[in-house]
């Protein structure tokens, strides 16, 4: 073997096993990270659900996780899992009617946006939205989780279309204003609402006020 | 040597600014500075990574085969963007959540590629760590000032605590993405324009 051959075979060997080392390295530092705090990340995970639960159901909800627990304990039923099922029965704050919290997904820009809306029970109507999780941009697919973005939901009726009118607050109940700048975002909202409306059982939609004893029954 | 870092160290503060003299990472600039407390934590991120990414690959620099330097450069800044993602994720969720995919893309910002491509690769390992927290220092203030300015205007709060009157009528456009560049182009006029090329400026005829 000439010289010239070694020192070639050399410089193309050592650039892919000095990649190959460093990066399994590198990965095992993150990956060791990464399992050191999952039971950390795991329940904060739990704790943004139940959070957004409450906040769809219409509840001011305490900044200190353990009051949020206990409130989460007081007054939310987690439902068994089927099909067209809520995720969890919420007394209203008012104490007049539970909220039927469902956990949909819609798509946003960047992934998944996950939230939690709440139907009446008394007549379907919507009582609130919360979101668990999303990656969208902040400042503008991010807002969603504003209040005042939110807000407008209180009391609309899917299938909801966005509002074409440049003025906000629609009192059509079918209606929701999107938001500037983040469109894709807004749609994927209306998306995942309309979803979750027709998991809504019939006979609630229909606005005859259901006793909310019988739908605890389920 | 001590004079030597400390020049490098003012100089990264103020004549070789990352932000407003060289105009580096200007897509998190952006991003960030919406709320004063993203701005620090996004500061932080920065500055943890680049003092990290610039020691590592300093340590590293004799041994890294000259044809995959950048490719190692990337992973290793990359890992401890993951670092602190996780550490993020992990003990401050709230904040973690609002910024969002930013954590990740501190990857991409040029600050840190050029100091460890720049810098850290020629230079011993002190000398690069230190050049690595004072451009990270750099980025730093530029971005509260961003964040200050943006914060009270467009919103009338201060870390969230509400500064201007109730009466006060938030500038909206400065929370949003457009505010953030009229605020850094100001800057940048301000301070590349007028504050450093003054000494330039006394030596010609005007």
């Amino acid at each position: 073997m000439t010289p010239l051959r070694q020192t070639s075979f050399r410089n193309r060997l050592a650039p892919v096993l000095f990649v190959t080392l460093l990066s399994a390295l590198l990965i095992a530092v993150v990956s060791a990270a990464h399992l050191i705090t999952r039971p950390v990340v795991e329940r904060n995970r739990t704790r943004y659900l139940q959070r957004a639960v409450l906040e769809a159901a219409g509840w001011t909800v305490p900044a200190s996780s353990s009051q949020m627990e206990a409130l989460f304990e007081s007054r939310a039923r987690l439902v068994p899992e089927a099909p067209d099922a809520p995720f969890a029965v919420v007394q209203d704050p008012g104490g007049r009617d539970d909220r039927l919290v469902f956990l949909e997904t819609g798509r946003g820009l960047w992934g998944p946006i996950q939230a939690a809306v709440a139907f009446s029970s008394l007549d379907g109507a919507m009582a609130g939205i919360a979101f668990v999780a999303h990656n969208e941009t902040p400042g503008l697919g991010a807002r969603i989780e504003e209040p005042a973005f939110r807000r407008q939901f209180i009391g609309k009726r899917p299938p909801l279309a966005l509002s074409s009118s440049a003025s906000t607050g629609s009192p059509n109940p079918s209606e929701m204003d999107g938001l500037t700048g983040a469109t894709i975002t807004s749609q994927g909202v209306r998306d995942l609402i309309n979803r979750a409306a027709q998991r809504v059982r019939p006979d609630i939609k229909s606005a005859t006020p259901t006793a909310p004893e019988m739908l605890l029954e389920r | 040597m001590k004079t030597a870092a400390r020049r490098l160290f003012l100089e990264n503060l103020g004549a070789n600014n990352p932000v407003f003299a060289q105009v580096l990472g200007i897509c998190s600039t952006l991003a960030v500075t919406n709320r004063v407390r993203n701005t620090v934590v996004m500061s932080l991120g920065v500055i943890f990574t680049l003092t990290a990414a610039n020691l590592i690959v300093s340590l590293l620099r004799r041994h890294i085969p000259a044809r995959v330097r950048m490719m190692s450069e990337v992973l290793i800044i990359a890992t401890f963007v993951l670092l602190f993602d996780i550490l993020l994720r992990a003990f401050s969720p709230e904040i973690s959540r609002q910024l969002g995919p930013y954590v990740g893309l501190i990857i991409t910002n040029c600050i840190i590629m050029g100091r460890a491509e720049a810098f850290a690769l020629s230079h011993p390992p002190g000398l690069s760590a230190l050049d690595g927290l004072s451009s990270g220092l750099g980025y730093a203030y530029v971005l509260l000032l961003i964040a200050t300015i943006r914060e009270i205007l467009g919103a009338g709060t201060f870390l969230e605590m509400r500064v201007l009157g109730e009466g006060w009528m938030p500038w909206t456009l400065l929370a949003m993405a457009p505010g953030a560049f009229f605020v850094l182009a100001l800057l940048v006029w301000i301070l590349k324009g007028w504050v450093l090329a003054r000494p330039a400026a006394e030596g010609s005829p005007s």
